[in-house]
């Protein structure tokens, strides 16, 4: 590249060839770095850390179940496994995981979690009283929730409660939700809401109906 | 180009590539590291590795101990420069890596002092040593003066 013969400065040419090879490689090592993380942090945004952190600092933001179109999504997927030959008992929400408890006709109950990265896993478990087949509701019902309103309402009281702090991040112990009411009752018509407030004597919940009404 | 000089070309060519992998691998390692994805033992009767442990290990070793000094000794044997381009280029992945992992993909508040110390330490060096590396690679080298007595042999310069 450096053609001393060719310009009336040989020593300047030769000069700028040295410079010029070591800043192209230089800000080739900027490139190729700055390509190297902006892969690693899109790579670590579903690592279950960065989700736990993400759902601590933002319980409602865009990594959390809690957000409402990852809600929707998780809700539509644990519907598609429910079949006509299973009832839903129990819904739990929160900003990790969607997870609803099944039973079919012979009593067998199953455990079905999702979360926001699109996994899914179902677990078996037996209890001593199994719950009843047509207390739950059916995957037709289940879908129907307005997830997204019921969320709306909650993102609502969870900002005006007193909650205890993570001591992580410095941020508000993020909230769940259930809907059903345990062993032998089957889902009811209102979410329980939960968070771990300031004062823990205080009670920790509100239940808010399917259309996000809340009550105390 | 004679032989001798495209030997000195291939070898300026091969160390700054070599010198340009190191970076990012020693980048990817910090980031996994400070994650705290690389346990102390795993796999065998320990608990499974982590997906990334095994690769964060790799591009440590291979960034640190091959690519790093092969490539600064190719490059720098013509280009003295070489040697402070591989420190910039080998501090800065470690700053890039330790800042991503720790205030852009997991953001938290809590122990910040000692990964921002690290950042700031290995940043400085970094910029300390770009900046001899310009000097070095400026005016009033001897291979300069040597071009200017023997204009028709240009050394083995690129």
């Amino acid at each position: 590249m450096s053609t001393s013969e060719a310009g009336p400065h040989p020593a300047l040419t030769d000069r700028w060839s040295r410079r010029r090879v070591l800043l192209v490689v230089l800000c080739a090592g900027m490139l190729a770095v700055g390509a190297c993380m902006a892969y690693a942090i899109d790579w670590a945004k579903d690592r279950p850390k960065t989700l736990s952190f993400a759902v601590a600092y933002e319980p409602f933001g865009s990594r959390s179940m809690l957000e409402p179109g990852n809600a929707r999504a998780g809700l539509d997927r644990l519907g598609e496994r429910v079949t006509d030959q299973h009832r839903i008992h129990q819904i739990v929400l929160d900003g990790h995981a969607f997870r609803i408890n099944v039973v079919d006709r012979a009593g067998r109950a199953t455990e079905i979690t999702t979360d926001i990265t699109g996994h899914i896993e179902s677990r078996h478990f037996s209890t001593a009283k199994p719950e009843r087949f047509d207390d739950g509701i059916s995957a037709t019902e289940f879908t129907g929730i307005d997830i997204d309103s019921v969320l709306t309402s909650l993102h609502t009281l969870w900002r005006a409660g007193d909650h205890q702090i993570d001591p992580r991040t410095g941020r508000p112990e993020p909230p769940w939700l259930t809907l059903g009411s345990g062993s032998g009752y089957g889902p009811s018509d209102e979410w329980t809401f939960h968070f771990e407030p300031a004062d823990s004597s205080a009670d920790d919940s509100v239940t808010v109906d399917l259309h996000g009404k809340a009550t105390r | 180009m004679s032989a001798k000089n495209l030997f000195a070309s291939v070898q300026l060519v091969v160390g700054s590539a070599l010198l340009l992998a190191a970076a990012p691998l020693l980048a990817w390692a910090s980031f996994v590291y400070v994650r705290g994805e690389v346990p102390g033992s795993c796999g065998g009767d320990y608990p499974p590795c982590p997906p990334a442990a095994e690769s964060a290990v790799g591009a440590f070793i291979i960034g640190l101990f091959v690519c790093l000094p092969v490539g600064a000794l190719l490059a720098a044997r013509r280009r003295p420069e070489m040697w402070c381009a591989a420190i910039a280029l080998a501090f800065g992945g470690l700053a890039a890596g330790v800042f991503s992992s720790r205030f852009l993909a997991d953001p938290t508040t809590t122990h910040l002092a000692a990964p921002l110390w690290f950042c700031v330490i290995t940043a400085t060096i970094a910029l300390v040593a770009v900046v001899i590396a310009v000097i070095l690679a400026g005016p009033s080298q001897p291979h300069a003066a040597v071009d200017r007595e023997h204009p028709g042999h240009n050394g083995t310069e690129l």
